[in-house]
């Protein structure tokens, strides 16, 4: 049987999580070359899990996943997350705005649909969002509004 | 919506799928011609597209936010957004 195809290394940020049986998670993540992804974290939920501490919000990870049936299932299971690291979690109003854009991939990007520059601007904002700039909030979270309806083709023109 | 080049100085308010039109008394929110015209060669800047965005969506951001809110609320469809209705339900208690 040949060996199930890896992605490796593919960096990435959780946009979700749902509990998925007694010990095991299911994820909506938001990958560079991937787009959105649904993963399984298997055994995440127990005491003595690696991906327990990793697999939080508005994180950057490095995820190595395999990919079920050979790419076409819905769900791929995940086999390792690394914390990249460089900032903290945002907390207060910073927190609820990240969520909030967490959200807005979550509903609109569909599934598998890689948006690169987006993703990088999302990085962008997620590392002004920890780093307690408050008033810089509003015009980082405008602009990315403004990118991702224009990545996905929802931004009508602004010049007619 | 008319396919018209914006006037600098009318003001104009962002319709989800239709584009601009020009604002009228009981719209929330609008913007100048000449701020839109801004945004757009903003957006169109390849090279760095995300700061330059930032930094046209910086003056202008509070009046951007009823209307893109509601572009993104028609495209999200319904309920409305969990996290928006969470701090709804923040300020009311």
């Amino acid at each position: 049987m040949a060996a199930a195809k890896r992605i490796a290394d593919e960096p990435a940020f959780v946009l979700h999580s749902y509990d998925w049986s007694e010990s095991s998670l299911i994820l909506e993540v938001f990958c560079r070359r991937q787009g959105r992804v649904a993963l399984v974290a298997k055994g995440a939920k127990k005491p003595t899990s690696n991906f327990r501490p990793v697999l939080l919000p508005l994180q950057p990870l490095l995820l190595t996943y395999t990919l079920a049936g050979d790419g076409t299932a819905d769900i791929h299971t995940l086999k390792g997350a690394e914390w990249v690291g460089g900032h903290v979690m945002p907390t207060g109003d910073a927190l609820l705005s990240g969520l909030y854009l967490n959200e807005l991939l979550l509903r609109l990007l569909a599934r598998a649909d890689a948006h690169a520059a987006l993703f990088d601007a999302y990085a962008g904002v997620v590392r002004v969002l920890a780093s307690e700039h408050g008033d810089a909030l509003e015009p980082v979270l405008r602009s990315f509004e403004l990118l991702l309806l224009r990545e996905i083709g929802l931004l009508p023109s602004l010049d007619v | 919506m008319t396919l018209e080049p914006l006037k600098a100085d009318a003001r104009y308010t962002l319709v989800a799928e239709g584009g601009l039109r020009m604002a009228s008394s009981t719209d929330r929110a609008a913007l100048a011609g000449r701020q839109w015209m801004a945004l757009q060669r903003a957006l169109d800047d390849d090279s760095a597209s995300y700061t330059a965005t930032l930094r046209a969506c910086a003056p202008i951001a509070a009046e951007l936010k009823p209307q893109l809110r509601t572009v993104l609320q028609y495209h999200c469809g319904s309920p409305m957004l969990r996290t928006r209705q969470l701090m709804i339900d923040l300020q009311a208690l």
